[in-house]
């Protein structure tokens, strides 16, 4: 069946839209109530959850802030207790993350440093990162659909698979096989 | 015995060395005695690394300070059960590699000492200039025997013996440590063998399906263990570390993933190679990336490239990792370019709608899975070079990319085996596809009505029960065949329906485990997690779940000196476990850590944590997580290590049996 070149341009965009939603959508995300101390109401809590999620632990562990847990870790407990202040002190989520990267900026660099982020923005040089693996999946799907295509063209005559057309006959006849 | 240690890596290393000799000798001159004397030195060399092994083992259970390993990772208090695992630090865990490496050249040795002759010299070829680089490791740059040295002001140098060590890393200090580093180890190293078998097709111009067939079992070993080594990896991590995870993308983690991944995909490419003689340069080219993807992961555990909990001190060993897989790889891409013309394929691809594509496809999603992985854990340092700083890739970019690739991923381990060989018609794929993406249809709908509103969560689910029900339809079909063929009854045809093929059969169970494992994972969208502080007689309650503290106290012992709380752990009102959450301060190394204490169920795992006293000192500070699932993922381990086993097992030998049942005739006759 071909489809219309409209229908076609719209299952593109639902595909792009499935794409982008499902890259939206957090990864499985804890439902965190702890990190922070109680002060915090449900709104403000949900935004101490995004920004220590957002922002890597310096102790060297690979952690989130959120997730960090070493005892007394000096890097994830002084960062837990700076984000529940300004939260406090009615400070955005922008504004929380400008001060943590100009705080700390990579060797010395000068500010705002992106080493405190989870992970690569999604502007710039960092656009990379997220692009690569699906852009490598993209063409070596395309590729590989192609070859399929021209493989399996040249075979036109060959003969159908273990008498595919009934399964539980394939499988009796593979058994056979084995038995 | 420090001495007797050193003496026996350098006979190892002589040993080597001359075993790869007397290999090169044997193809040269086509001679028998040249390959007999390789296949001694191989014995020999594994007896000696065995040596030096118990060597260490011995310094290090009689506290011999002045050894420098046994100083930095052990002390006098450390229980014994610790001391005899030799590989918690660079040197020790080397010597472990080597141990296992000359393990495994032995054994394939052994195994094939009167057959194969044509490629087995080209193995011990292969093996032992492996084990040749790991013992130079040991003897010039992470030696476990070098003495602690002291130099006085008139340069006279003196062994010195510190009155007590360093101590091992509180976080080794688990049962894990006993298992997980030799398990994964054996996944790592174990590549190396089929490895080696394609090398030899390779250098002896041997490139039909010999290599295939004999590497097949080595392959499926070695996958087992890094399988069972990387869910090992996770349950420490989830037991010790006290963050209530147990995978984190941890550069370390992910070096033991990447082999695993282009592995896996080996395992089922070579199956069209045996069935259909396709893909041959591809088959080679997937079990040289593992191969370099093992001594990778390695380098980059010990070069300080990146940044991980699991690295070992950095030091010179980094460029020689990195001189060793670059020469690696440009010798078996140049062997690979050199026999091109002889790894073409026998036959084309039919349809594609087979099982052939369907293979490819899976190779394609395991691969582009590798190289997120790669590219995500080396894109620091490419940030760095390119803009001179080092952006951090944590977790969140990691199960962004990865998590739709995965679900792909979980799809094909279901439909990959609902194609036919050569060709599907479209009618037969519908039919055969039917059930399962009903159930799956269904699976949604009563998800979404129970309250999963999580797209990856209702994505994870559904696909998990279309690949059951594929699988089960799969055994359901081809046990009600032989019940209709061979009268036998369900259980007797189910039981011979999986030994008479063992590989499919165990295959599925390799993938109904895998299929658990997603199960589990899929539970982390469930977690909840909480802090609160708790005093004697007090109670909180937590998602249906009340925690009484029935004490707080202390205790001390040689190695550490600890808090805890003990906890009943309720529910419905009914007490269902006491809890003894620990923060622990090791004396030696001065480090607190804290010990986990969890309620595991098949349902959820309630898990706590002590992280301290409140200022009050009344008051225990409890960090307390209820993760849903989490047993699935070591119950689906251990499925998958059961169907590996299985796959692993002897062929049923129709031969043997007719041979068996003509000589009984013969015998008959002749009577």
């Amino acid at each position: 069946m071909r489809l219309s070149f409209d229908v076609r341009k719209g299952l593109q965009k639902m595909l792009s839209l499935l794409l982008l939603w499902m890259l939206g959508t957090a990864a499985p995300q804890t439902d965190v109530g702890s990190a922070h101390s109680t002060k915090l109401n449900t709104e403000q809590a949900t935004l101490f959850n995004k920004v220590s999620d957002g922002l890597i632990c310096q102790c060297g562990c690979n952690l989130v802030v959120s997730q960090c847990g070493h005892v007394n870790c000096p890097s994830a407990v002084p960062i837990r207790a700076s984000i529940e202040t300004m939260i406090l002190d009615g400070k955005s989520e922008t504004q929380i993350f400008d001060y943590f990267m100009t705080e700390y900026s990579f060797r010395g660099n000068p500010p705002p440093g992106r080493s405190i982020l989870s992970q690569p923005a999604t502007e710039g040089f960092d656009l990379i990162a997220w692009i690569a693996p699906f852009a490598i999946l993209l063409v070596a799907g395309i590729a590989l659909v192609v070859i399929i295509r021209r493989s399996s063209g040249k075979t036109t005559s060959a003969p159908p698979g273990q008498a595919e057309n009934n399964i539980d006959s394939r499988i009796e006849e593979e058994l056979k096989q084995l038995d | 015995m420090h001495q007797l240690g050193n003496f026996a890596l350098t006979l190892a290393m002589a040993l080597a060395v001359f075993a790869v000799i007397s290999a090169i000798m044997a193809i040269r001159l086509k001679r028998g005695d040249l390959l007999r004397v390789a296949q001694r030195s191989v014995y020999g060399v594994f007896g000696s690394v065995l040596l030096a092994a118990g060597c260490l083992i011995y310094v290090l259970v009689t506290d011999q300070m002045q050894i420098e390993y046994v100083a930095s990772y052990s002390n006098l208090a450390l229980s014994a059960f610790f001391k005899y695992t030799f590989w918690a630090g660079q040197a020790g865990s080397l010597l472990l590699w080597s141990l296992l490496l000359a393990g495994y050249s032995f054994a394939v040795t052994y195994r094939y000492r009167n057959t194969h002759l044509q490629l087995m010299p080209y193995v011990i070829l292969v093996t032992m200039a492996t084990q040749v680089f790991f013992l130079a490791l040991n003897l010039w740059s992470a030696n476990p025997f070098n003495e602690l040295i002291s130099v006085s002001a008139d340069g006279s140098r003196t062994v010195f013996t510190p009155v007590d060590g360093r101590g091992l890393n509180p976080l080794l200090q688990h049962p894990a440590m006993i298992i997980h580093p030799p398990t994964l180890f054996m996944g790592y190293v174990g590549f190396v063998i089929p490895f080696a078998f394609a090398m030899a097709a390779l250098l002896s111009n041997q490139l039909g399906d010999e290599w295939i067939k004999l590497s097949r079992r080595w392959t499926l070993f070695a996958w087992m263990f890094q399988t069972a080594g990387i869910m090992m990896g996770g349950w420490w991590a989830y037991e010790e570390l006290g963050w209530g995870g147990y995978w984190a993308w941890d550069p370390v983690e992910n070096a033991s993933l990447m082999p695993w991944l282009t592995g896996t995909a080996f395992l089922h490419s070579v199956i069209i190679q045996e069935k259909r003689g396709m893909f041959k340069v591809w088959n080679v080219s997937l079990i040289i990336a593992t191969y370099i993807l093992c001594i990778f992961g390695t380098f980059l555990t010990r070069s300080g490239v990146v940044s991980s909990v699991h690295a070992f001190a950095q030091g010179s060993i980094g460029t020689f990792f990195l001189s060793y897989i670059i020469l690696a790889t440009s010798i078996s891409v140049a062997l690979v370019v050199h026999r091109l013309p002889g790894l073409k394929s026998d036959n084309k691809l039919d349809s594609a709608l087979s099982r052939e594509s369907s293979f490819l496809f899976n190779n394609l999603v395991l691969l582009i899975s590798c190289f997120s992985v790669l590219w995500g854990t080396l894109f620091p340092v490419l940030s760095e070079a390119v803009t001179g700083e080092k952006i951090v890739v944590g977790a969140p970019f990691f199960n962004k990319v990865n998590i739709p690739i995965a679900l792909f991923l979980l799809f094909l381990t279901g439909a990959g085996p609902l194609f036919a060989w050569r060709r599907t018609s479209l009618g037969t794929l519908m039919k055969t596809f039917r059930i399962p993406l009903l159930a799956m249809i269904f699976g949604i709908i009563g998800l979404y009505f129970a309250g999963v509103h999580h797209l990856y969560g209702l994505m994870s689910f559904s696909l998990a029960l279309f690949v059951i029900i594929a699988i089960f339809t799969e055994f359901y079909r081809g046990t009600m065949a032989r019940v209709r063929s061979n009268a036998e009854n369900i259980a007797v045809a189910l039981k011979n329906l999986i030994w008479k093929n063992k590989r499919r059969y165990g295959g599925y169970i390799v993938h109904f485990g895998l299929v658990v494992i997603f199960i589990g994972i899929t539970g982390t969208i469930f977690n909840y997690e909480t802090k609160s502080q708790i005093g004697v007689g007090e109670s909180i309650d937590v998602r249906g779940y009340t925690v009484v503290c029935e004490q707080i106290s202390g205790e001390s012992n040689d190695n550490y000196d600890s808090q805890f709380a003990i906890l009943t752990l309720k529910r419905n009102g009914e007490v269902i476990d006491r809890l003894k959450p620990e923060y622990r301060v090791y004396k030696a190394s001065e480090q607190p850590t804290t010990e986990v204490a969890l309620h595991k169920s098949l349902r959820e795992d309630f898990y706590t944590v002590f992280t301290g006293l409140d200022d009050s000192g009344q008051k225990a500070i409890l960090q307390i997580y209820v993760n849903p699932l989490v047993a699935w993922l070591w119950f689906g381990t251990e499925i998958m290590v059961f169907g590996t086993l299985i796959c692993l097992l002897p062929a049923y030998q129709e031969d043997r049996v007719e041979v068996k049942l003509r000589r009984k005739e013969g015998v008959a006759e002749n009577a």
